[in-house]
């Protein structure tokens, strides 16, 4: 409710506004403060939520403004041109997204910077349809026949504006913004509970697109003109200044940011030759002392108090619920004469072996003998050279890692790949991912299904939690957790999933003893209720007590197969791995 | 030879060590030891100067506390990280020309001899010498990381859990080496979560808890120390 | 048609000259110098204004020049020592795109300067050598492009020598893969990145010089070809120095070529050849394919 308040109250002062400074100049730039915000917040879900970048923003707000601008000018109502304009928008963000997928860094930055760049030369060169340097001239809009004055046009923008951002805000606090982070922090663990990281990439840069694009049909109509010179590639940079400096991520961010980007230049306009030296020189200055934005910067002032508050509130008991069984306990893996080659190297060089649950099946092998290679590939993030993979009858060898999530195989990573900026119960709910039933539409608007879908989720996650002894730091950022905390949360967010077989890779690595108990639990408990597991570890010690059967590998190849027992007595393993009796001692230390 | 008085480091809101009281002497081998996130590799940083720390750090009574890391190595402190952290992309040979970074332009002599040594020392590197480092296996990682530190020739070796991720053979390889060093002149100070493998070379260990000292004396009475063994080292 | 693939390649060596200043700085610091454009602005500014200078005063042409390329380097150097002070360092550990950012800012405060000196006018930059051309069977080549070609061939063997075989270089590349491992080598990070900065910076300079007489010399003159050559260090693979070299030979080759057709396809062809090297091979045409482990 209090949500609603402070809405309406910036509903009311936005409306006041004409009244308050009757002056056609300031509303004019009120107008032009609500369309670049809208930019900036659009950036912003795309850049500072799910950790991808533009440099072409300017491309996707000058198509919001020609598609508009021709459709008007064909002759349809200012508001279907505009609708047109969002979808058009929407499809070259998809487009670009899906132009960029597999380039990172620097070149999915030139991906969008030749987007951006492409679309200003079309608008400069291709006079005919956009008039070019010349410009496109444009009735007066109407909104279905009632035309839109300055005032009245002002006003729209404020309730297109009012709405986008309630809309988007719910957006980042529903689990679709929650998937947005995850995917931003690590991209293959939000893959391996099952997130498409392709289709959602589309999806934000389709949706930061869409906004621009309405952002651009209000510019275009604004004047009832505009010309090419609006869409440079100064524009996409100034856009993402408005985010960073605001303070990306943050949902006040775009409003301050778009005050420095947008009122900032205006008031130095008069100073004309030094203009760009004073605008350069304050966002040199601002990106030094706040490198996390402005509201970012404030938040961390405020932050502490908060964490401490929170942590106490949801102190949980311990509990060995977890509250669900397998359906299917007797899933069953091969792999088939599998050969993964890197570069001529074989890592994993012709290796079968079969595993029937529920079972507790150890992979070990000295380093290097090919243990995680095996690893990726039954989880998808590698496919094989050659040889197959078949899970329950079906050929999973090509799939992907959301694919092999959502037929039940999930893992843990030994470098750890918890979502760092979230928290310990949202890094859990995100491994709910595939069992969430709410749509889009239900999170865009946060109905009555929504809020009881995420409160059912949000106790499940606590007791799974509590299940592996980490609820009493539900509402800690999990980049602040120890090693060990941290590899307990990536087990319970795996367990979210609700797998028929979870790979653990080295859940022990630098454990502590404490730990080393807790997993070991774990192992049992997950086993009991139906659940297939495949645990790669070094500390023979958990190996020999937990597991069922024991799979060796040396220099990519199986080497020895069976109970820890025959294991301990296999001279093969003994030579290879073990190392004798007089290292065994020195290691094991028994 | 290294003392370190009242040593405390903070990442951020969490504090890693608070008031670490140590000392190294000549020719030792010293242990340190301890649960995950106790703040052994996190005092060896503040050593080195990777890390910033509060505190007193001294090397042969020169205050080294707070010095950029490239400037304690010149001091002849030589780390070997955690993770082994070889370089690579660049050829085994490289990798222990770069260990001799800062000697090179003033002891070319020198350092050809000590990069003889090294492949004496590990024979299975001068036969890949010209390989990428990068495609070496973790043992022989292990043994790269280790020649690149000794290339300087440093008097003082920090060693960040060498046998992490290595099979019990190289285990003992490289803790054989250890001791090897020790005979050499060398002194050094050793994080190992293979307690009791650690414990039974050094002279003398320390037990790490919450970032504090929790025990500390010779090797062999906390090897026989009844509390330490069943809180910390598990067997 | 041949006559295009001459001049495109000759373009190009200039692309990839300023191009091979974001690939060192990428390694070493895993930040560019996103206004790399400006600074070779002023780079063919000063150079202009220096070698005027010189050759009133008397000096032979060939020694002017040289000067003239020497006082570049030198200031340029210097700007890029200023610049990793001022907009890299401090943005070190943020992890954020900032830096983009801080080096633009730092671009735009040097672009409204040299427009204070140098004015908002085009300036003519003639070339040293004259317009003369050269004819060589059906192609004819400026004595100016000719001179182009020769320091690109001279500048890419030095740097070529200094990355691969030099210590320095093995040390820059100790950097970039791992710069607290290269710090416990006793190799000073920071002095790396500096060393990183003030090279790339430099060669902006040259390529700016390089660049003046066959274009339009005057304050605005950088964006463009900063961000040209910033796809031809994409084009290439951002972190393999051949790629950058033949990124900018092929970046500058096909502009020339659409240019007989039309001006505004020369324009678009860089950046349509750069979204389709990136859909089929999204490190460029060598880079190298990052295996992530996990």
């Amino acid at each position: 409710m209090k949500k609603w308040l402070i809405y309406g109250a910036i509903g009311a002062v936005l409306y006041a506004f004409p009244w308050i400074f009757p002056n056609s100049y300031l509303i004019h730039l009120a107008q032009g403060f609500l369309y670049t915000y809208m930019v900036v917040l659009g950036l912003n879900l795309l850049v500072g939520l799910s950790g991808q970048l533009s440099l072409g923003h300017a491309g996707f707000f000058a198509i919001g403004a020609y598609v508009s601008g021709l459709c008007t000018n064909a002759g349809m109502p200012f508001v279907i041109s505009m609708v047109i304009g969002m979808g058009v928008c929407a499809l070259a963000g998809a487009v670009v997204a899906m132009l960029s997928l597999r380039a990172k860094g620097p070149y999915l930055a030139m991906v969008t910077i030749a987007f951006g760049l492409l679309i200003e030369i079309i608008a400069n060169r291709w006079v005919d349809v956009t008039g070019g340097p010349a410009g496109m001239y444009l009735p007066e809009p109407d909104l279905f026949g009632l035309p839109l004055g300055v005032v009245p046009y002002y006003w729209f923008i404020c309730l297109l504006t009012l709405a986008v951002t309630v809309l988007a805000d719910n957006l980042v606090t529903s689990r679709i913004g929650r998937t947005f982070q995850a995917m931003g922090n690590s991209e293959v663990a939000a893959a391996t509970v099952g997130v498409n990281v392709r289709n959602w990439k589309v999806l934000a840069f389709a949706l930061s697109a869409l906004i621009a694009g309405i952002a651009g049909t209000l510019f275009a109509f604004q004047n009832a003109y505009f010309n090419s010179d609006s869409f440079t590639f100064d524009k996409s940079i100034l856009f993402l200044v408005g985010v960073i400096v605001g303070g990306a991520g943050t949902r006040l961010g775009p409003v301050v940011g778009t005050l420095i980007i947008y009122l900032l230049p205006q008031l130095v306009q008069s100073l004309y030759d030094y203009h760009l030296l004073i605008f350069g020189g304050i966002l040199l200055f601002s990106l030094i002392a706040l490198p996390d934005g402005i509201v970012g910067g404030l938040m961390r002032l405020k932050k502490p108090t908060q964490a401490g508050q929170r942590q106490t509130d949801a102190a949980v008991a311990e509990s060995d619920e977890i509250g669900w069984a397998s359906e299917e306990p007797n899933a069953e893996l091969a792999m088939e004469k599998v050969v993964m080659e890197f570069g001529g190297y074989r890592a994993v060089d012709d290796v079968s072996f079969a595993c029937q649950g529920p079972e507790v099946r150890g992979l070990i092998g000295p380093n290097g003998s090919g243990k995680s290679t095996t690893v990726n590939l039954l989880t998808g993030v590698y496919a094989p050279t050659a040889g197959k993979i078949v899970w329950n009858g079906r050929d999973v060898s090509a799939y992907p890692p959301h694919r092999m999530a959502k037929v039940g195989i999930t893992r843990t990573f030994q470098n750890l790949q918890l979502f760092t900026e979230l928290t310990v119960l949202e890094n859990v709910l995100v491994g709910f991912h595939l069992h969430y039933r709410t749509g889009f539409a239900a999170n865009l608007f946060h109905t009555a299904g929504f809020k009881r879908e995420e409160q059912q989720f949000r106790e499940k996650a606590l007791s799974l939690l509590a299940f592996v002894g980490m609820a009493h730091k539900a509402e800690e950022t999990a980049a602040n957790l120890s090693y060990g905390e941290q590899r307990l949360v990536e087990i319970a967010r795996a367990m979210a999933v609700k797998p028929k077989l979870l790979i653990l890779d080295e859940p022990a690595a630098g454990a502590s003893h404490y730990e080393v108990e807790k997993i070991m639990k774990v192992i049992r408990k997950l086993k009991s209720i139906g659940i297939s597991i495949i645990l790669v570890e070094h500390h023979m010690e958990i190996v020999m007590n937990v597991c069922d059967r024991i799979t060796v590998l040396d220099f990519g190849k199986k080497i020895a197969e069976g109970d820890p027992v025959h294991i301990q007595n296999h001279p093969q393993v003994i030579e290879a791995y073990l190392g004798g009796e007089e290292v065994r001692k020195l290691v094991v230390g028994t | 030879m290294l003392s370190a008085r009242n040593l405390s480091v903070r990442y951020g809101m969490a504090q890693a060590l608070r008031g670490v009281d140590l000392h190294v002497e000549k020719r030792e081998i010293v242990a340190l030891i301890g649960r995950n996130g106790a703040g052994k590799t996190t005092l060896l940083k503040a050593i080195t100067g990777l890390v910033k720390s509060q505190g007193d750090i001294r090397y042969n009574g020169q205050s080294i506390g707070n010095l950029p890391p490239d400037a304690i190595m010149k001091l002849g402190i030589s780390h070997v990280p955690q993770g082994r952290q070889i370089f690579g992309d660049q050829t085994v040979e490289d990798n222990l020309i770069l260990g001799a970074y800062t000697k090179i332009k003033a002891q070319p002599k020198q350092v050809k001899a000590w990069l003889e040594r090294e492949y004496e020392r590990f024979p299975r590197l001068k036969e890949r010498r010209h390989q990428q480092a990068g495609t070496l296996s973790g043992g022989e990682q292990q043994m790269l990381a280790l020649s690149r530190a000794l290339m300087s020739n440093p008097d003082f070796l920090v060693l960040d859990e060498p046998s992490m991720g290595l099979s019990p053979l190289y285990v003992k390889l490289i803790l054989d080496t250890i001791k090897q060093l020790r005979e050499e002149g060398k002194t050094i100070l050793l994080v190992e979560q293979l307690a009791i493998a650690a414990l039974s070379i050094a002279d003398r260990g320390y037990v790490l808890s919450s970032g504090q000292v929790e025990f500390s004396g010779p090797a062999h009475d906390l090897l026989h120390d009844e509390k330490v063994v069943q809180t910390y080292l598990g067997a | 048609m041949l006559q295009a693939v001459v001049s495109g390649l000759i373009l190009g060596s200039i692309y990839a000259i300023i191009a091979q200043g974001y690939y060192i700085t990428y390694i070493t610091t895993r930040t560019m110098n996103f206004g790399q454009g400006d600074f070779l602005m002023l780079g063919a500014l000063l150079g202009l204004t220096s070698y005027g200078a010189m050759a009133t005063s008397g000096m032979p042409t060939v020694l002017s020049i040289l000067a003239a390329l020497l006082i570049v380097a030198a200031v340029m150097s210097l700007l890029g020592w200023g610049l990793e002070r001022v907009a890299i360092r401090p943005l070190q550990h943020a992890h954020s795109i900032g830096w983009i950012l801080s080096t633009v800012a730092v671009s735009i405060m040097i672009r409204n300067i040299a427009m204070l000196i140098w004015g908002r006018n085009v300036i003519p930059f003639p070339s040293p050598f004259g317009s003369e051309v050269v004819r060589i069977g059906d192609v004819g080549i400026t004595r100016h492009e000719l001179f182009i070609a020769v320091c690109a061939i001279v500048i890419m063997a030095c740097l070529f020598f200094f990355l691969n075989k030099s210590l320095l270089g093995k040390a820059l590349a100790a950097v970039a893969f791992n710069a607290d491992a290269a710090s416990l080598m006793g190799i000073n990070p920071r002095r790396m990145a500096v060393l990183a900065f003030a090279l790339s910076c430099a060669l902006a300079g040259i390529g700016g010089i390089l660049v003046g007489p066959i274009t339009n010399t005057a304050f605005f003159m950088g964006a463009t070809l900063g961000l040209k050559a910033f796809a031809a260090a994409i084009i290439g693979g951002l972190e393999n120095p051949l790629g950058i070299l033949l990124g900018g030979l092929l970046l500058g080759v096909i502009e020339q070529v659409f240019s007989l057709y039309n001006s505004a396809y020369k324009d678009a062809s860089a950046f349509v050849l750069i979204l389709i090297v990136l859909i089929f091979m999204p490190q460029g045409l060598l880079g190298k394919k990052v295996k992530e482990k996990f």
